[in-house]
């Protein structure tokens, strides 16, 4: 991915607040203006026939929108039934989507400066929905792309 | 441009809505005359509409509008008075003089203000045809600022139409202007979301309040008044949003008049059901796919005159655009007798397009090469974008109508023409639905769907379905019906249970039984959209938040048709000439299931008093202290024969299963009989009534027998008192006279009633009601009456029940909506005087008289199927 590319997730300010959430072990970043908020553990309305990575329908004070699983995204193992989990309602470019994650991190500012395109020893299964990484201390965070990931590329049977 | 006068909005509003109203008419009266049906009414007509339009202007000083109405207005005249002769040039003239008021209209709406427009030359040309017969044509040739409507469609951007570039600040107004026409629309957007979104709070409210143990039956109350407001505003919003499809359809003569002048075809464009409703923001959206198709079909369907001859076709081409209602939907068929379409050129354009490559063309079927016209990148307009350009392809037309809700149907014979049909719901929003549970999930289908609910319990679920070729089917009066199981459709885990709920729904023509683990209530959904990778599965038409909290995905029937490989586009004959008499009729035509019992009785009842139709196995009906009795869902139900009432030759045992027809008048009853013969519309003007015999209300033919439409509620207080009584003791015994002259009219109201917990006793004359009150050991506690009888008036009736019955409380029940005649009556004595429409008012004035103590919540959706408890807890 070239340094254009980047920019173009990154978009102008110089240093934007990013919101931050655990993933299998690993820390994932989305701008805070694409997250419109958090919720706890919630009940789904699972879908047959859905593509895997949607687990279900989720009832947002009446609107309804697609519930993705991130581990199954990403081809992380799947996390255990009773293992708690937080959803992160973003707004894509079809309007909201849940995203499941494991827990919820810290909300952080990331100078622009910092972000580097993602290395080529990237997972293939990560490369289409991470855009670049940015380290923070000794750990790296990814910043995920976040129209890709309700991607409907994918067919669904 | 003038200085801008003050005006009034309102008149502004009056002259433009008027205006509009006028071009609309005058194109259609031009494209008549064009024809040469010129009579003086329709040149009459057209001058006195350009005559208004311009003295309103005018008046409202609009100077390009004046001053081009007025010359159109002397031309017109010319015509009319016949003292130049008419040619099609005129016409053309006067079409593009329509044009330019038009847009001239369209700035004056939008900007408040008359743009700077150049219609000088069209002024110019107007005059000169009025000067000499054969200038004009030359004329329009030798005029490049306003290149004549032959030149040119009118839905391509119109470069003679100069608008003067006006300053920044003029154009910033322009900009507020169109904001403000964008709130408006977002607010009645808004107003539409809302009220479904106060539908899903009431379902949860009535949802809470059935399951809620509070017995002083004040928030039940509330509860209902809830329901009834929001019903009622409901019906109102949706209202006030239907609007004829002819809002669309009236700009087809002219586009195809248009069209064919451009192109030199010759095409007679039909036009059906104009009149049929949708709602708004449908109408829009399917505007530009049907005039765009329209386009395609004059454009690539039909041929040239010669190419026509030579074909051995007429040389005038066919275009056949209707709009009907077919169940919940509205279908808009557009049908031309053109070249139709060739697979094999389709499949060489999308190679050429490169849309798919040889091999993956090689392996497509015809139907499947038809589909190809609707591949994004088949069409060859070098931009996709909007659909109001020409040359863009049929996949945004499918996008379009996709987006509102609807499908797109292509069918295409070379040689003979092609049909497109697009189906779109009636509104957009709130729909009836049934919930059905499959595995622990529920799902709705839409009531639209719905043909009606079959169960078949253990023993024989597994007899009454046959395995055909692989495929299952169930025989429904004779009817073979192909069944889908829900879990298999949507590939979940099958469940053990070993009876069958089988819900019949219809696609178009088509029907078949989808099996569902279990059948629950009917509720108002609101549909909300499903996004991306789900919007394709073709087993889901959207979603929807349940009662209860919940989320239920809404089954799309034709979608799982489909995928379970039923072909839906079959359609045999008989099968549509019974779904048309399904589906067919206003508000005198009711459904009614038509049946067998005893030996040789054909009745009927009313489809909508009955709950259920059920088979169950002979053996399982009792005899309990002398009356049939089956165990049915955790409780006993009484059963009832006909035949023990009404003289139709003795009860025939089945041989295995016993064919019921269950009521629930809050409890369930059962009417057993010998076989369903069918479920037909019934004519209520065509009924003969029957005075004579009791438990019967009249006799028609239906398919060839003498049907007896029976009194369901007469019989099952006849035959099965016990379960009468149980009700009465809760809802105090109050029995009603209802006099009515219409048979029809006094069935629906008794059965409303008696579903109410009333008995009433019925009379169809003036005479025989009086006989009723006279006779003071009759037990009369309300009396009911309509105001006109062939032998009397209803007042009459009235004044001999305040002499006789001087407490009785007396309610008018009629059409009447004269204020003057209702006095009348109250001052008879009537207690109040109540449309027929509104049922729930008789109830509440039945409630006032103290008639009736208490009532169940009544839902303003018919429910199907629900059980015993929670009805008979309200």
């Amino acid at each position: 991915m070239s340094a254009a590319q980047l920019n173009q997730y990154l978009g102008n300010d110089d240093s934007a607040m990013w919101a931050t959430f655990r993933l299998n072990g690993e820390t994932f970043a989305l701008r805070v203006h694409d997250v419109q908020e958090v919720l706890m553990h919630q009940p789904l309305t699972p879908v047959p026939l859905a593509p895997v990575h949607i687990i279900g329908l989720l009832n947002l004070r009446g609107q309804i929108m697609s519930a993705i699983d991130l581990r199954c995204r990403l081809n992380f193992p799947a996390r255990a039934d009773n293992e708690d989990t937080k959803v992160l309602v973003v707004k894509g470019r079809e309007g909201l989507t849940s995203i499941v994650v494991d827990d919820i991190g810290d909300v952080l500012e990331l100078p622009t400066a910092q972000w580097r395109t993602p290395p080529e020893t990237l997972a293939e299964s990560h490369r289409k929905f991470v855009f670049g990484i940015c380290p923070v201390e000794s750990n790296m965070v990814l910043g995920l792309k976040v129209d890709e990931l309700s991607g409907d590329e994918e067919s669904p049977r | 441009m003038s200085a801008a006068p003050d005006r009034d909005p309102e008149t502004l509003a009056l002259f433009l809505e008027e205006s509009q109203e006028a071009l609309q008419r005058m194109e259609r009266l031009l494209l008549d005359a064009e024809q040469g049906k010129v009579t003086k009414d329709l040149m009459g007509s057209l001058f006195r509409d350009i005559h208004t339009m311009k003295g309103s202007a005018s008046f409202l000083a609009f100077d390009v509008t004046t001053r081009l109405a007025h010359v159109t207005e002397d031309l017109l005249a010319k015509l009319r008075d016949g003292t130049l002769a008419a040619k099609a040039s005129h016409y053309t003239l006067v079409m593009t003089s329509m044009d330019h008021l038009r847009k001239l209209l369209d700035a004056i709406k939008s900007a408040g203000e008359e743009p700077a427009m150049n219609v000088d030359g069209l002024i110019q040309q107007l005059r000169e045809a009025q000067l000499s017969s054969d200038a004009p044509s030359t004329l329009v040739q030798a005029e490049p600022a306003v290149p004549s409507t032959s030149s040119m469609p009118i839905s391509t951007p119109t470069p003679e139409v100069v608008v003067a570039p006006k300053d920044a600040a003029a154009r910033n107004d322009e900009a507020v202007t169109a904001t403000k026409a964008t709130n408006n629309e977002s607010a009645d957007s808004s107003v539409r979301v809302n009220v479904a979104e106060l539908v899903l709070a009431r379902n949860q409210m009535v949802q809470i309040v059935r399951n809620s143990r509070d017995t002083s039956g004040n928030a039940q109350a509330a509860c209902q008044r809830l329901n009834l407001v929001t019903s009622d505003l409901q019906e109102q919003v949706m209202k006030t949003r239907m609007q004829p499809i002819a809002r669309v359809f009236e700009k087809i003569p002219r586009l195809v008049r248009d069209l064919c002048q451009q192109t030199g075809k010759h095409v007679n464009p039909v036009i059906e059901g104009n009149a049929t409703e949708l709602d708004k923001a449908l109408v829009e959206a399917i505007r530009d796919p049907v005039l765009h198709i329209i386009r395609n079909a004059l454009d690539h369907g039909i041929e040239f005159s010669e190419e026509r001859i030579r074909s051995g076709k007429s040389a005038i081409g066919k275009l056949l655009v209707r709009a009907s209602h077919e169940g919940g939907a509205v279908t808009i068929e557009i049908k031309d007798d053109g070249k139709g379409m060739d697979p094999a050129k389709l499949k060489a354009h999308a190679i050429s397009k490169g849309v798919l490559n040889q091999a993956q063309a090689d392996r497509l079927s015809d139907r499947e090469a038809l589909e190809l016209v609707f591949k994004p990148g088949f069409s060859t307009a070098a931009k996709v974008t909007d659909i109001s350009g020409r040359g863009v392809g049929m996949d945004v037309v499918r996008t379009h109508v996709e987006r509102a809700g609807g499908q797109v149907e292509l069918d295409s014979i070379v040689g003979k023409g092609t049909t497109i049909r697009l189906k779109m719901p009636l509104t957009l929003a709130i729909i009836p639905a049934l919930l059905v549970g499959n595995g622990r999930q529920r799902f709705a289908i839409p009531q639209v769907n719905l043909l009606e609910l079959v169960y078949l319990d253990d023993k024989h679920a597994l007899t009454a379905i046959e395995q055909v070729r692989g495929s299952y089917i169930y025989r429904l009066r004779g009817e073979v019906l192909p069944l889908v199981f829900l879990n298999k459709a949507l590939n979940v885990a099958a469940t053990t249970r070993a009876d069958l709920n089988i819900v019949v729904v219809s696609v178009g023509a088509k029907r078949y039984g989808l099996v569902v683990d279990e059948v629950f209530e009917t509720e108002e959904i609101v549909i909300k959209p499903l996004n991306g990778n789900l919007k394709r599965i073709h087993a889901y038409s959207g979603a929807t938040v349940l009662g209860d909290g919940g989320v239920a995905l809404i089954l799309e029937v034709a979608g799982i048709a489909t995928m379970a490989g039923i072909d839906v586009n079959t359609r045999s004959n008989t099968e549509t000439t019974t779904i048309k008499s399904r589906r067919g009729g206003g508000d005198a035509n009711q459904l009614h299931v038509v049946f067998n019992t005893g030996e040789h009785g054909r009745c009927a009842v009313p489809l909508s008093m009955v709950s259920r139709l059920e088979q169950l196995p002979a053996n399982k009906l009792e005899l309990v202290g002398g009356a049939e009795v089956v165990q049915y869902r955790n409780s006993i139900m009484p059963i009832v024969r006909p035949e023990q009432v009404v003289s139709m030759g003795k009860t025939r045992q089945p041989q295995d299963l016993q064919t019921l027809i269950v009521f629930d008048f809050g409890r369930m009853v059962a009417m057993a009989v010998n076989e369903i013969v069918d479920i037909v519309d019934l004519d209520h003007e065509q009924m003969q009534e029957d005075i004579d015999t009791q438990f019967v209300l009249g006799r028609t033919v239906l398919l060839g027998h003498t049907t007896m439409l029976l009194d369901v509620y007469g019989i099952v207080r006849k035959l099965a008192p016990q379960f009468i009584h149980e009700r009465r003791q809760v809802l105090q015994r109050s029995r009603v006279l209802l006099v009515d002259h219409s048979s029809a009219m006094r069935s629906a109201t008794s059965t409303y009633l008696g579903a109410a917990g009333l008995s009433v006793v019925e009379a169809a004359t003036v005479s025989l009601a009086t006989q009723l009150l006279v006779s003071k050991d009759t037990q009369i506690d309300a009396l009911i009456t309509d105001l006109d009888f062939p032998d009397g008036g209803g007042m009459e009736l009235i004044a001999v029940a305040k002499r006789e019955r001087p407490d009785l409380p007396c309610l008018v029940w009629s059409m009447h909506e004269g204020i003057g005649i209702f006095d009348a009556a109250t001052l008879a004595g009537a207690q109040a005087c109540i449309n027929k429409l509104s049922r729930e008012e008789l109830l509440t004035e039945l409630e006032r008289a103290g008639v009736l103590q208490s009532r169940r919540s009544s839902d303003s959706t018919q429910l199907r199927d629900e059980p015993l408890d929670r009805r008979s807890a309200a």
